[in-house]
């Protein structure tokens, strides 16, 4: 935030991981880094200390997170801190599947936190009228399609689902389900 | 090229040393340097450069230079035009490091293993002054006697023969003087009309 007002054309910082290469079967060397997006220049931050003190420190902090990087495990996330002047929201995705968890808020009502899963089913086209209708309804229906740790199921309690124009599933969850610290939850769907 | 015009390359990046050295009065050295981050038990992958600091000052302090994330975000840029032999393949990798303080900058080009390099520095006062060179370890050389290790010191143009292949590079290495130094190693002073910068490997192990 306080890069956001000492540089007014930024328009988002975004921390992420980046693995620095793909050895065939695995990501290797997990890092973490800082993005500035918008119409600025980067001589323009220089003059912000916020954003070195942010680059320096952003593994420090983004490290927090628990992620699955271990390049020895077939399921590896990755992670993206992206704050604007509207809000913040902390993605985690699978690095190999359109798969993510998001939890969005707003710096005007910080508390009123939101989260959902996103995904794409690999058999989308398979989709009858009427599934599609069940999914909508029963969001908890569609979570079982996808997650495959039963243990999780009760955890993500489901609150609603919609169907996007390009065939991803947005389901958001319960404000009070605690996504951050799953792991291993996803299989093949 | 020329040495001296790889060298205006790097410049900014020596401007910029400078100026986090007169604002920061706690750093002493402002360090380029390139950094391999992985090795697979036969070569070195995925080239880095960085920029470090030494000196009293804490890292907050250096928030507040500009000078500094200007060069952390330009050392690859700016670094990057040195010729360095980084692909493994053939056995032979080499590394970097730029040092700047407040009296002088010092390049050195090290291959990775050995303990051998090749070193540019001159003075801020007199930047055309350049000193040029080759720093090798004695290690390799105990089978020397006491009389070769004195000739080297006389003759150190037969020492780079001992070290240097191929051959086409001896004589391009022009040769002014040896010494020993503390740490055991030879430094071979030589001319600086020598382009050390554009050579290539000139190590083949000794």
């Amino acid at each position: 935030m306080e890069v956001l007002r000492g540089s007014p054309r930024t328009e988002r910082a975004v921390g992420q991981t980046i693995y620095a290469y793909h050895d065939g079967y695995h990501h290797a060397a997990p890092q973490y880094e800082v993005l500035f997006e918008g119409a600025h220049v980067d001589e323009d931050l220089d003059m912000v200390p916020a954003a070195r003190r942010l680059e320096r420190t952003a593994e420090l902090y983004l490290s927090k997170v628990p992620l699955t990087t271990d390049p020895g495990y077939v399921y590896q996330e990755r992670l993206f801190l992206s704050i604007g002047r509207d809000g913040v929201y902390l993605t985690i995705e699978w690095t190999s599947e359109p798969y993510q968890r998001r939890i969005a808020w707003t710096h005007a009502d910080p508390h009123r936190v939101r989260k959902s899963v996103e995904t794409r089913l690999a058999d989308q086209g398979g989709l009858t009228a009427h599934q599609r209708t069940v999914f909508r309804k029963e969001p908890a229906r569609l979570l079982e399609k996808l997650v495959v740790i039963d243990d999780h199921l009760p955890m993500f309690k489901p609150i609603d689902a919609a169907e996007r124009d390009d065939g991803t599933w947005l389901i958001e969850l319960d404000p009070l389900a605690d996504i951050l610290p799953l792991h291993d939850h996803l299989e093949e769907f | 090229m020329r040495d001296t015009d790889y060298l205006s390359l790097v410049q900014p990046f020596i401007d910029d040393a400078r100026e986090i050295l007169r604002t920061s009065l706690k750093t002493r050295f402002v360090l380029g340097a390139s950094i391999f981050q992985e090795y697979d038990d036969e070569y070195h992958h995925n080239l880095e450069y960085t920029v470090r600091y030494d000196g009293d000052h804490t890292e907050d302090e250096l928030d507040l230079i500009p000078a500094a994330r200007r060069i952390e975000r330009r050392a690859e840029e700016l670094l990057s035009k040195i010729p360095l032999h980084v692909d493994g393949s053939d056995g032979y990798q080499e590394k970097l490091i730029l040092a700047v303080n407040r009296l002088q900058v010092i390049l050195t080009i090290g291959v990775l293993g050995p303990d051998y390099e090749r070193q540019i520095s001159w003075t801020h006062l007199d930047p055309d002054n350049i000193q040029k060179f080759v720093i090798a370890p004695v290690s390799k050389l105990e089978s020397l006697t006491g009389h070769e290790k004195v000739e080297i010191l006389r003759n150190p143009q037969a020492f780079l023969e001992k070290l240097l292949v191929p051959q086409d590079h001896i004589d391009l290495l022009k040769t002014k003087k040896a010494d020993r130094l503390e740490d055991g190693r030879y430094e071979i002073e030589l001319d600086p009309s020598v382009e050390v910068l554009s050579l290539g490997p000139i190590y083949s192990g000794f």
